[in-house]
């Protein structure tokens, strides 16, 4: 199934294709190759089936369908849906059905999109390559000896691998962006507040926001009109918010920096595919500069003190006490310390105890608190860069996909990060789009960055640089 | 790297702050493992941040509330159905410290 | 009390009061007491993953409501998370306000010791679930949790180590209980646990300047437990001193029925809350507006009440039953009565004993009952002593049984309509005649006789006589036959 999602919609409205036949053939496609990836840790067929026969029963009586009519979403299983096993990729949760079902979920299903399956990821979202899962490590459909990115590694993967046209993803610290790199598609991470985290298990919830992954930037585009609004349950939803699917492909007349400390120690293929996209805009009338946004240097500092302090209190939760695992003991603490030894995996361990540190007494100040304090002056950086500049690029990973189990040290992995956390930090929007490849035929994406709630002319030069993309030149998944 | 900046009997003090029973040979690990990364972490040791406000949310809402009105609870066998043990109608937990 | 023995007692109090609201502070599941268990929770206050909490307006307008009540100042706050396991805890952290709390530096009055205790702040907060021990299952000691109470809101109130005796402490809290009543943030039902009280008891040796260390003593859930446990600990304290021994800072548990306290058995762990801004939650700053509208709708508080009262008296000393009997009619509620009697010519003092005696212990049930107009027409007629008091409380008492009758028709019922001037006069007459001799007698000073007349005028009455009208007739005539002679 090559289809895109508006296609999809276009087909299934205007009845030349049921919905019922695009999930059988998505389905089958996942029955077929899904071994070769490991994408998925659920596919949710039967329930997809008859979302798509109520879909086809009220076109038939001539309802008007939504905007995702008919088309398979695939959802990273960090998201509550109603009586389906949600994982979080961890051994703590395996089982466990949420009585409930996430606010973004909710909008999918009201605008006629059909969930297909629940995507593998780094445990708790903590990782970039999904080979943290307590199940099993995704392979990039691209090259299935390398690892897709993470933590939404499931995700990219089943939109790369063309299981489902859209996937949704939750970013972090670059769990959208980075994965759409390494896979070759395009991956959004909304303005913070923008789409409800409601029914998403919180990793660190000042950062956490949920976003698209597509093969073009149009269905991106589809899929965050969906998912974006306010919602009255997340008290960080920011009251009236939308995004609006229209915009342009013109970069004519806009100032766009690159970030000159997103540029040092990045793989030479990254480092051309930098220049070929400056080169493209500029031809296309844009003024491109080199700009400095000199405390981005900290972010990735302030990014591992902040995240796993808010992970260390928000996974405090899984105890054993009202769901999921629990390894009785002789009293309840020994049951929560052997539940939890025996239910997290080494990186969701490694996270709680740095930040559990970061927090405790006599060094929240020098840690946790220092690292609120960056975030004040990357927060002003991007404020004064963007008196200069209408969007700011860069690349999404400083590297192509490594190869699966060849990253162990841990902090060599967090640098995976660097191009990515500062968004996060300052609650901006940002989107990977491919734009390239290594001479391996490894993908390359481009990050674009915009000032909060600048999603409407992020989508602009994100669209100008998919334009721009020298076709033969962002690889494809092969099928055979 | 001069000294370990959080030394194994620090790391088993946080795991037991965390709730996380360790083994001897991932109290070692840890304390090697953090360490480094906090020894990373110190780039923003030398900032001068002494004026500069904290950020505890990136987007500046306030006084988000909502009505006092009652919605639906959930099912109470339900919820309990994925508890690990239940009696009574109630959640079953091993024997609390302190408690007689 | 321990003075003779060469040592001051300190005492700080925090107080945790459950608003009367409908729902739970983060939640919209209902805020009731005494449901069957875990039938009022969703995936908010159970905690569940993803779930996310939204604070309940009226929580906020209630916890003003008790900061302005207790003469705090307003500010702007923000909520953090207390990181501790307990397993009816269901998040793993407790969502409270930390350093930035909405009420600061209030203070409230005790009455009786004309002393003005500090509140440093009145914070919000939600509550835990409940867990009760039940012995073994399978050969394990276990525990069963009910999470209908998680998320509950509570205002926490804190004061300063301002207070020196077991008296101070329970009348504040007595008085503290009255003000947040008075508010309508709460009900204040400590047997329910609306309010819970722990009490931080230190002792240090007289002349010295330094607060001795301090044990914080929970469970004291009446007002008579808060004042043993007080006395018990500072004893306690006392003779660890003077044995050469030093207080070990700790949190003790007082049993009422071995009637001490006892050092909470747990591990040696130092307590590290790791507190840290809700990220899920948005700072309050409630508005100048809306503070004035919360304080404008704030009834009269119990301190202003009593001054009300005292006033009405227009005296400067008040007996020590007297000023009992201000305090039992505000907390009450009956002092308005006591107000409108006065200003319609009732004596105080008959006012406020009638207020503070019969109507507490007769509308004990339900002090709404009353009308207040009622009240007024019986202590005037009282006052003129158409009414004996034994008379007025009989229809007091009546009232209590049929609230909407007319006080005219339940004195006819009872018999107790006063007879005209003549018909007295002439009752008098006859008993003058029929008794000669101890009229003589009474009259030549013998008055233990006015007993005998008034007893015979009842018997003949069939008990409608006013006695004091009957011995002033007799005092009237005795007059005239000695200004005669
Ligand atoms: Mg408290
Ligand atoms: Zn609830």
């Amino acid at each position: 199934m090559d289809l895109g999602a508006q296609e999809i919609a276009d087909l299934v409205k205007s009845s030349k294709v049921s919905a019922t036949q695009v999930v059988e053939a998505h389905l089958d496609e996942i029955s077929r190759y899904d071994s070769r990836v490991n994408a998925f840790l659920l596919v949710m067929a039967e329930n997809a089936l008859e979302q798509a026969k109520r879909i086809d029963v009220r076109r038939s009586k001539g309802e008007e369908l939504g905007p995702l009519a008919g088309v398979p979403i695939a959802l990273k299983d960090n998201m509550a849906v109603s009586g389906f096993a949600t994982t979080c990729g961890s051994k703590i949760l395996e089982g466990w059905k949420p009585p409930y079902t996430a606010t973004a979920v909710k909008r999918l299903v009201a605008a006629d999109a059909v969930l297909i399956g629940k995507t593998n990821l780094d445990e708790f979202a903590m990782g970039s390559s999904t080979e943290n899962s307590a199940y099993f490590p995704t392979k990039n459909p691209i090259d299935p000896t390398k690892v897709p990115g993470g933590s939404s590694g499931g995700s990219a993967a089943s939109v790369a691998a063309r299981f489902t046209p859209i996937a949704i993803g939750s970013d972090t610290g670059g769990s959208i962006r980075q994965p759409a790199s390494l896979c070759g598609i395009v991956g959004v991470k909304p303005t913070y507040g923008l789409v409800s985290r409601y029914g998403l298990v919180a990793f660190a919830s000042s950062l956490d926001q949920i976003g698209p992954f597509a093969r073009n930037v149009q269905d991106a585009a589809l899929a965050l009109q969906v998912l974006a609004g306010h919602d009255d349950r997340d008290s960080t939803s920011i009251p009236g918010s939308h995004f609006d699917n229209s915009f342009t492909d013109r970069v004519a007349g806009l100032r766009i920096g690159v970030i000159q400390e997103m540029t040092t120690g990045i793989s030479g293929a990254v480092e051309h595919t930098l220049n070929d996209a400056i080169a493209f805009l500029r031809s296309m009338g844009a003024t491109v500069e080199a700009v400095s946004i000199p405390s981005t240097t900290y972010g990735l500092s302030a990014y591992y003190l902040i995240a796993p302090a808010e992970a260390s209190s928000n996974l405090s939760r899984f105890d054993g006490v009202r769901y999921g695992l629990r390894v009785p003991g002789a009293d309840i603490t020994q049951t929560y310390e052997q539940t939890r030894a025996e239910g997290f995996g080494a990186e969701v361990k490694r996270r709680m105890m740095l930040g559990t540190y970061a927090l405790s007494a006599g060094y929240y100040d020098a840690l946790y608190g220092r690292a609120q304090k960056v975030r004040t002056l990357i927060l002003d950086d991007f404020a004064k860069a963007y008196g200069a500049y209408d969007v700011l690029i860069s690349p999404t990973s400083p590297t192509v996909a490594f190869g699966l189990g060849d990253k162990t040290d841990p902090l060599a992995m967090y640098m995976a990060d660097v191009c990515t956390i500062p968004s996060n930090l300052a609650g901006h929007p940002a989107m990977s789009v491919p734009f390239g490849c290594d001479e391996a035929g490894l993908p390359i994406g481009i990050q674009v960055l915009a000032p909060a709630m600048g999603e409407q002319i992020m989508f602009s030069v994100a669209q100008s640089l998919q334009n721009g993309a020298a076709k033969p030149a962002v690889p494809v998944w092969r099928r055979d | 790297m001069s000294e370990q900046e959080i030394s194994e009997e620090e790391t088993l003090h946080v795991a037991h702050l965390a709730r996380l029973g360790l083994s001897g040979a991932e109290v070692k690990s840890f304390s090697k493992q953090l360490s480094a990364i906090l020894q990373h972490a110190k780039d923003i040791a030398t900032l001068d941040l002494d004026d500069v406000v904290p950020t505890k949310h990136a987007i500046s809402l306030m006084n988000v509330m909502r009505e006092d009105t009652v919605g639906d609870s959930l099912d109470r066998d339900e919820v309990l159905a994925s508890a690990p043990e239940a009696q009574s109608g109630m959640f079953v937990v091993p024997k609390i410290l302190g408690e007689s | 009390m321990f003075e003779e023995q060469g040592f001051l007692v300190t005492i700080g109090l925090e107080v945790h009061c459950e608003l009367l609201t409908e729902t739970k502070l983060f939640c919209s599941c209902a805020n009731s007491f005494g449901q069957v268990p875990n039938t009022n929770i969703c995936p908010v206050c159970l905690g569940l993953p993803g779930s996310l909490p939204v604070i309940n307006s009226r929580a906020v307008d209630f916890a003003i409501r008790i900061g302005l009540s207790l003469n705090c100042e307003i500010r702007p706050s923000v909520f953090h998370r207390k990181n501790y396991f307990y397993p009816d805890m269901p998040k793993g952290y407790q969502v409270s306000q930390y350093d930035e709390p909405i009420c600061v530096n209030g203070y409230l009055e005790l009455p009786s010791f004309d002393k003005k205790v500090r509140v440093l702040r009145a914070h919000m907060e939600e509550d835990t679930g409940k867990s009760t021990h039940i012995g073994r299952i399978h050969g394990a000691e276990k525990s069963l949790v009910d999470f209908n109470r998680a998320g509950v809101p509570l205002v926490e109130i804190v004061s300063e180590p301002d207070m020196t005796s077991a008296d101070e402490a329970r009348e504040y809290v007595s008085e503290l209980r009255s003000i947040l009543v008075a508010s309508g943030a709460t009900d204040g039902k400590m047997e329910e646990g609306s309010l819970r009280v722990d009490a931080n008891v230190s002792v240090r040796r007289v002349g010295t300047n330094e607060l001795g260390t301090r044990c914080e003593i929970k469970n004291l859930n009446s007002l008579r437990s808060l004042g043993r446990a007080i006395t018990y600990e500072a004893k306690r304290q006392i003779e660890v001193i003077e044995d050469g021994g030093a207080i070990k800072q700790e949190t003790r548990h007082w049993n009422e029925d071995q009637g001490r306290t006892s050092g909470l058995r747990s591990k040696e762990e130092a307590y590290d809350y790791r507190y840290f801004p809700e990220p899920d939650l948005t700072p309050l700053a409630p508005s100048n507006e809306l503070v004035d509208a919360i304080r404008s709708q704030l009834p009269i508080m119990p301190p202003e009440r009593r001054n009300r009262l005292r006033l009405a008296g227009k005296s400067e000393n008040y007996t020590r039953s007297e000023l009992e009997q201000i305090q039992t009619c505000v907390n009450f509620g009956s002092d308005e009565m006591v107000l409108l009697a006065v200003s319609k010519g009732v004596p105080f003092k008959l006012a406020l004993a009638r207020a503070a005696n019969e109507v507490t212990s007769i509308f004990a049930d339900d002090p709404t009952v009353i009308d207040p107009g009622k009240f007024v027409e019986l202590v005037s007629l009282e006052a003129s002593s158409a009414l004996s008091a034994t008379q007025s409380k009989a229809v007091l008492a009546e009232l209590a049984v049929e609230p909407t009758k007319d006080v005219k028709v339940i004195i006819a019922e009872l018999g107790f309509v006063g007879l005209s001037a003549d018909e007295l006069a002439q009752i008098v007459n006859e008993l003058i005649e029929s008794n000669p001799k101890e009229w003589l007698r009474y009259v030549e000073g013998e008055n233990q006789l006015g007993g005998f007349f008034i007893g015979k005028a009842m018997k003949v009455s069939n008990g409608k006589i006013n006695g004091r009208e009957v011995a002033q007739i007799m005092e009237r005539r005795r007059n005239d036959i000695l200004a005669s002679r």
